[in-house]
């Protein structure tokens, strides 16, 4: 499933993230598909390897989901990690997204997840909008992909 | 299928190097991250169990301005290639753009080839994906080695409908035909995605 989200809605995924990430006390709070792409994020830690931690926790998701199938149970929707001095909260967006927030000892875990719920169901009937359409329309008619000229990737 | 943020001006794109046990994903991608400018790549991340196999997948984020305006990342995944690892294979292929079905060309590896070609199809088919309809390239890897396939008895196993896939030569143990193959499914992935909207 793609995502093309409109200026607008990127500005309110972000408010709501940059508000989950104030009110949690988080160091980083990521959106991101379940493939792994990231979506939107806020937060400064861990910014420079923020595809790797998206494409990981996409994996660890599908895999507790597998798990899950397994015993029975459709899926787990939220998953905690716990470290000595980091810990991460992953919770499931509705069918194809998942919201995740790298927390430290300085917070509480409790406090992370009761926002984490409140946040994802906010995004919820967001996403089910964004899923249900294939193109948008955008305010400027000059506004196309074009591919640039020469070769994608070249040798360094 | 590809993530397009407007206000940021970026589009993402995940490609997946798929094919049998041992016949070289992980190895391109090493390569790839060896030979790409610093500035275009991020860091590889290999899952592997500790006889450096792959357990879960790898990962290496890459980014272009391939499209105008707009900051162009791909998600660059391997597959885990043994047979008991299905269901891994199944979440990895996920919201895939493009794929790389990397070729053993050792004749004790055809059918087996065979059987990950088949099994790609339909892992493909049980997320409503058609290979058919998706962007993707063959690499017949391993050149080097002796007792290999020739690339007409390849070409007759593999890529016999009546449109022929593009097919690449490489020998991704040296680095040859490794950048050839992303250019080529990178640029299906935009001529693709582009075409579309």
């Amino acid at each position: 499933m793609g995502f093309m989200l409109k200026d607008l809605e990127y500005g309110q995924l972000k408010q709501d993230l940059d508000e989950f990430l104030t009110n949690s006390e988080a160091q980083t709070v990521l959106l991101c598909d379940r493939g792994g792409n990231v979506i939107v994020s806020s937060g400064e830690a861990f910014i420079d390897t923020i595809d790797m931690i998206s494409a990981l926790v996409a994996g660890a998701f599908a895999a507790t989901k597998e798990l899950a199938g397994i015993l029975g149970e459709n899926e787990f929707t939220a998953i905690f990690h716990q470290g000595a001095k980091i810990s991460i909260f992953i919770s499931a967006v509705g069918e194809e997204v998942i919201l995740l927030a790298i927390f430290t000892d300085e917070t509480n875990a409790g406090l992370v997840k009761m926002y984490a719920l409140t946040t994802c169901r906010k995004f919820s009937n967001l996403f089910k909008d964004i899923m249900s359409r294939k193109q948008i329309k955008i305010d400027d008619p000059t506004q196309s992909f074009q591919l640039a000229k020469g070769p994608i990737f070249q040798e360094d | 299928m590809a993530v397009v943020n407007y206000a940021k001006k970026e589009i993402q794109f995940k490609i997946v190097y798929y094919g049998c046990g041992l016949c070289g994903k992980t190895t391109n991608l090493q390569k790839v991250h060896a030979c790409v400018p610093a500035k275009a790549k991020g860091n590889l991340t290999s899952l592997a169990t500790s006889q450096d196999r792959t357990l879960f997948f790898d990962f290496l984020p890459l980014q272009t301005m391939s499209i105008e305006g707009f900051v162009t990342k791909f998600q660059m995944y391997t597959v885990p290639g043994q047979v008991k690892y299905n269901s891994t294979r199944r979440l990895v292929l996920r919201n895939c753009d493009g794929v790389v079905f990397c070729v053993d060309s050792q004749v004790s590896k055809t059918q087996e080839n065979l059987e990950s070609w088949e099994n790609l199809k339909e892992n493909l088919s049980l997320q409503k994906d058609i290979l058919d309809e998706m962007p993707h390239v063959l690499q017949y890897n391993k050149r080097d080695l002796p007792n290999i396939s020739p690339q007409a008895y390849l070409d007759y196993v593999l890529n016999n409908g009546e449109k022929r896939i593009p097919t690449f030569m490489a020998s991704a143990f040296k680095g040859e035909g490794v950048i050839e193959t992303l250019n080529a499914v990178a640029k299906l992935v935009l001529q693709d995605f582009i075409e579309k909207h």
